[in-house]
């Protein structure tokens, strides 16, 4: 991997379009803007024991965005060092909300605890499954950051398993109420397959181990053995997904991003990139 | 780290010459003891399991999962168990503990004037003429002077 | 309030020994017997304090989904992780004390529950987040670290693994601090401005100076220091590492004799906090507890799956 050359900004910009990054934008996108929406129930979840666990939970996607981004940056610095510091965030925090390649379900709105719970069930069991795959991957880099990653999953899915039993198992006014949240995250969770731009390419030369298409069947059948102890697995049955829950990993994105988390999450850092905080 | 305890007494007994516990304790109904549990965490894999708090929780699976970020968000255990508040038995009264008499007998502080005793039993053993096993050498022993 | 410290033919043998022992620093367990003034005032104290780590979270939260860097995001998301925390801690030593969490948070969300004056605040900009974090903290620390001599020894216990916490926190915060100090014009420009809204609150955090003798939470063994002695100890930390830094204090009277060894400084506008605690609540407060209800309202249904208890009810 090179090192970082003077000009952050110009180096970035060159590098972020070829496969391999925006595989890697695609990885860092869906963690950052789901640890993003989950942080939001820091300090304010109904019960404090639950605001603790899940609080770990959304910090975990911040920070494992953060070192996919470091994998784009690529270079031999300490994470911490304050180039890559500049560089990372310029990725994370300085691009147009076009350039965003996460999964238009990652960036609703928190909603009530029902969705968000329901969303952290079926998003975790997805990076799982990709993560799983992306540990074969040619990239030595990507294999190892995968199975890093995959080993701090476990703890998310516990949790996410937990919670599925314990709200599978509430009384019937809760648990319809996580059904119809559950129902409602499965059919815009399609749009985590959508295939991104250079993905074919990725895929050919082992990057990319399973391409997102293959990803999904392997996700359906993961969640169908979940699901089906709870006699939820009808929610598998998707027949249409809805069309605006797709484009996000061509950077096509909803107002609950454009209007509402981008400006939110990047207007402090974009008054002064260069600026240290 | 010490906790305060669950503050009823699960047996359902009141020994009238122990120290009462405040009247002012909650009665059960109001305390829902079934959702308290008790952590103890290991710091290092070679120490005893700490008392470390509380944690209310449904049931055993959701206890375990969320005393994680509990109690050990900050690294500092390898292992950790929960049992549940009215499982943990306390002794109701601690001056239990606390002894009358002396029994020095059997504790460290019981046994002392050691350098005095030994430089008495040297002096014997000298007197009796026991120099070339005082002297020969040994480990410990500058070969040169004699035994200290 | 005078009339929450006995005078000693008020008392009973039974009383008058247990505040002996705890003037002779002699401690108290959730199971031994304790006058009905020292349990209300304790739970009153511990409750207050345990409120407060609940609100101070909110003020701090709203910068998690703006923060300027990805790094001072999530460790942000920790301190706030820390507090929640610090509740959980807190609130289990007021439960032993005789009232069950759930009614406190109750109480909390319905605008009953009291919580110290500097979470009464709304906030502006990232300064905010340097000031909270190391300067409002800092005063946290400071009645915290007393705290550790307390009389009631599951409030002592708590308290050390409280400020052990704290030490952390007082990096992060510094850290925040330092970087704005040492930035751009503007960013310096934004930590003074900041510093200036907080000096007020900071000073009334430490409550009026009363002595020794006139404060019931001293007689009845919670606190061991003064308001004033407190309030010193956070100047005596504080006001030279933000000189140090090229920052002001909007007290032109502010200044240290080396001869006396105190802090002379303008008195504060005690009406105000007055007001703030006991008044209508301030538009930050109502708003984050008028939010807090629906949010109570749409999801603590679930309490009752995770924690096995019944949902409390809000009263009106």
């Amino acid at each position: 991997m090179t090192s970082l050359r003077a000009a952050p900004g110009v180096t970035i910009a060159t590098a972020l379009g070829a496969p391999r990054s925006q595989l890697l934008l695609v990885l860092g996108d869906d963690d950052l803007v789901t640890g993003h929406r989950a942080s939001y129930w820091t300090g304010v979840a109904p019960a404090i024991e639950m605001d603790l666990a899940f609080a770990t939970i959304a910090q975990d996607g911040i920070n494992h965005a953060d070192l996919w981004y470091q994998l784009i940056v690529g270079s031999e610095l300490s994470g911490n060092d304050p180039q890559v510091r500049a560089a990372v965030d310029a990725i994370g925090l300085g691009r147009d909300p076009g350039d965003y390649r996460h999964a238009i379900l990652c960036e609703r709105p928190p909603g009530d605890i029902a969705f968000s719970i329901a969303r952290h069930i079926v998003v975790d069991h997805v990076l799982a499954t990709r993560l799983d795959a992306l540990t074969g991957s040619s990239d030595r880099d990507i294999a190892g950051l995968a199975g890093k990653i995959a080993w701090e999953q476990r703890y998310h899915l516990r949790h996410a398993v937990r919670y599925l039993g314990l709200l599978a198992g509430a009384e019937p006014a809760q648990r319809s109420r996580f059904t119809r949240a559950l129902e409602r995250v499965v059919a815009e969770a399609f749009g985590l397959f959508e295939s991104f731009a250079g993905e074919a390419e990725v895929v050919a030369d082992g990057t990319l181990p399973v391409a997102h298409a293959e990803l999904r069947d392997a996700w359906l059948e993961r969640m169908q053995t979940v699901l089906a102890p709870h006699g939820l697995d009808g929610v598998l049955d998707v027949d249409e997904v809805p069309s605006d829950a797709l484009g996000g990993r061509l950077g096509t994105h909803s107002r609950d991003f454009t209007d509402e988390l981008w400006p939110e999450m990047t207007t402090l850092y974009r008054s002064d990139p260069a600026a240290e905080w | 780290m010490d906790h305060d305890g669950p503050d009823h007494d699960d047996t359902g007994v009141r020994d009238p010459s122990v120290r009462n516990p405040s009247p002012a304790a909650v009665p059960d109904t109001a305390l829902p003891i079934e959702t308290m549990w008790e952590v103890f965490g290991r710091r290092r894999i070679n120490d005893a399991l700490e008392h470390v708090g509380q944690i209310h929780a449904g049931d055993r699976d959701t206890a375990l999962l969320l005393a994680r970020e509990t109690h050990f968000r900050h690294e500092e255990a390898v292992d950790y168990a929960v049992v549940r508040s009215d499982q943990l038995h306390r002794l109701e009264d601690p001056s239990l503990l606390e002894r009358r008499v002396d029994i020095d007998y059997r504790l460290q502080r019981g046994y002392s004037g050691f350098r005095d005793k030994r430089a008495r039993a040297r002096e014997a053993a000298a007197r009796r003429g026991a120099d070339d096993l005082q002297t020969r050498p040994a480990p410990g022993r500058d070969v040169a002077s004699e035994a200290s | 309030m005078a009339g929450l410290i006995p005078s000693r033919d008020q008392l009973d043998a039974r009383t008058a020994e247990f505040v002996d022992h705890i003037h002779a620093g002699g401690k108290v367990e959730a199971t031994d017997w304790m006058p009905e003034t020292y349990r209300r005032l304790n739970l009153k104290f511990i409750e207050m304090h345990a409120n407060s780590e609940i609100m101070g979270a909110l003020p701090e939260r709203e910068w998690i989904s703006r923060a300027p860097s990805l790094r001072r995001k999530r460790s942000l998301a920790a301190k706030v992780q820390d507090e929640v925390g610090h509740g959980q801690l807190i609130y289990r030593v007021a439960e032993s004390l005789g009232k069950p969490r759930s009614q406190m948070y109750a109480d909390l969300v319905a605008g009953r529950g009291r919580f110290h004056n500097v979470f009464h605040y709304p906030t502006h900009s990232w300064g905010d987040v340097a000031c909270i974090g190391f300067l409002v903290d800092g005063a946290a620390i400071v009645t915290q670290r007393a705290l550790t001599d307390t009389s009631y020894a599951p409030y002592l216990r708590v308290m050390r693994r409280v400020v052990a916490e704290e030490s952390l926190h007082y990096r992060h915060g510094e850290d925040i601090l330092l970087a704005l100090a040492s930035g751009t014009d503007e960013q310096f420009a934004m930590l003074q401005e900041a510093v200036n809204r907080w000096w007020t609150p900071i000073l009334h955090f430490f409550g009026t100076d009363t002595a020794r003798e006139d404060d019931p939470s001293i007689f009845w063994g919670i606190k061991p220091r003064t308001n004033e002695e407190s309030r010193q100890e956070w100047m005596t930390t504080y006001i030279p590492k933000l000189w140090d830094v090229g920052i002001s204090l909007p007290d032109p009277t502010l200044d240290w004799d080396p001869e006396t060894k105190v802090w002379n400084y303008a008195e504060p506008d005690w009406q105000e906090l007055a007001d703030l605690v006991k008044g209508d609540p301030s538009e930050a407060t109502a708003t984050r507890l008028a939010w807090k209800q629906r949010l109570a309202r749409d999801n603590d249904w679930i309490r009752e799956v995770v924690l096995g208890e019944p949902a409390p009810v809000l009263a009106a």
